[in-house]
């Protein structure tokens, strides 16, 4: 984003309308910090400048990844879904992403609110790939990474700052709790926030056995959440 | 949400926010984007966008508008967000199992970043993580000040959040309590 000077009348009133704090004063001018900036256009859309001094140039690989990952109104090129560019759950009655007996991960890093380096995410992402489990190829991240065997990004995107990015995969039920304990580990490593959701699939009368686990091991999850109820047809399993 | 370009499906979910519209949401997609668009052309955000998100205040309305989507068998995948267990209560009273639940295991790593959980609380409303701590902070400042009524400064702070997933009504009670 950018901060046109001549029609900026100094109010400061943007300021807090920036998620990442980026919009700053520097030498009595109200500017943007580019390193900071996520591309998430909540300036210009807000209209809170009453001058439209807000303004978003072209941007060029790999500045275009911020805009993509941060700006829900640009959809990604892989996937075609705007926002984080995955469908996740909300699909699963129909894509039968995730079946009976699997368990869905998300992590989502820089969220609620810190954003993150591209390089957080690889972190993440490498270490998927050391217990050689697939991304879900649904999604934006899974695109980005250019060495499928180690995880990896390439060099020059992972200094980029985006407002979140979600890691997807999933493992066999059997597995889940030996995968919480790893992203403990993982997670606790990162310079950022992630937050963490599972994603279970009901058995035929509606019971849903990794909320049984859950409970049964006690690992504490939040008490709301999304629910497919199930009305997309064709159903992928009956 | 529709996956695809699916024509029919499309058409199905422009009809099923034609049913949610008429059961009076608190705020929807399209809301804060597109505010003087008339219903007709919002169907057709829906299509583009392939998803579509709406909030109710009351579980009541919310029941009706999805008995109505059910009875309709438009096809297209329907996500509700709330407490489980009134998730739950009202599946049973439709007649339908849960199908797949995302269950959120909170955050994790550097959460000495984040600022205290009453401002998390309001701010996270917004999946996208589009409204800042730092306005709900100083919305807060205008509403101790007698500035801004509760539910104005909610108005402001759902404006960011492009999907119109954010409960200005749950949000004004926040900041209340916050007072």
């Amino acid at each position: 984003m950018k901060i046109d000077s001549v029609k900026c009348q100094k109010c400061a009133e943007c300021l807090p309308y920036c998620p990442v704090g980026a919009i700053v004063v520097r030498n009595k001018k109200i500017t943007i910090d580019q390193d900071e900036c996520v591309e998430c256009g909540v300036c210009l859309r807000s209209g809170v400048c009453r001058e439209g001094a807000f303004g978003r140039e072209e941007l060029r690989w790999p500045r275009i990844l911020r805009a993509e990952f941060s700006d829900p109104t640009i959809p990604h090129k892989k996937t075609d879904i705007a926002g984080r560019g995955t469908a996740e759950m909300k699909t699963n009655d129909i894509s039968g992403r995730f079946k009976r007996g699997e368990v869905g991960v998300a992590v989502e890093l820089g969220r609620p609110g810190i954003g993150t380096r591209l390089s957080e995410v690889e972190k993440v992402t490498r270490e998927v790939a050391r217990l050689e489990i697939p991304l879900e190829e649904a999604n934006p991240v899974s695109a980005l990474v250019q060495d499928r065997e180690k995880g990896t990004f390439p060099p020059e995107i992972l200094a980029e700052k985006v407002l979140s990015a979600i890691v997807e995969f999933k493992v066999t039920f059997e597995r889940t709790e030996e995968i919480l304990g790893w992203l403990r580990q993982v997670t606790e490593k990162l310079d950022t926030v992630a937050s963490v959701s599972l994603i279970g699939r009901s058995e035929p009368q509606g019971l849903i056995p990794l909320e049984e686990l859950l409970v049964q091991k006690r690992i504490t999850f939040y008490p709301n959440g999304k629910v497919n109820i199930g009305l997309g047809r064709p159903l992928a399993e009956p | 949400m529709v996956e695809g370009n699916d024509r029919e499906k499309l058409e199905n979910l422009a009809e099923l926010f034609r049913i949610v519209l008429k059961h009076r949401p608190i705020n929807y997609t399209g809301k804060t984007l597109y505010p003087d668009l008339p219903a007709e052309q919002l169907s057709q955000v829906y299509k583009r966008l392939k998803i579509g998100m709406a909030v109710f205040d009351r579980r009541e309305a919310l029941l009706e508008a999805l008995q109505e989507i059910k009875d309709k068998e438009l096809g297209v995948s329907v996500v509700v967000s709330g407490l489980f267990s009134h998730i739950r209560q009202d599946c049973q009273k439709l007649g339908l199992f849960r199908h797949t639940v995302n269950y959120s295991l909170g955050v994790w790593g550097k959460k000495e970043k984040l600022p205290h959980p009453k401002i998390t609380g309001i701010t996270t409303m917004c999946g996208h993580g589009l409204v800042s701590f730092n306005l709900v902070q100083s919305l807060l400042k205008e509403v101790r000040e007698g500035k801004k009524t509760p539910a104005e400064a909610s108005e402001t702070l759902a404006q960011p959040c492009v999907c119109g997933v954010f409960n200005t009504h749950r949000a004004a009670d926040l900041l209340r309590a916050l007072i």
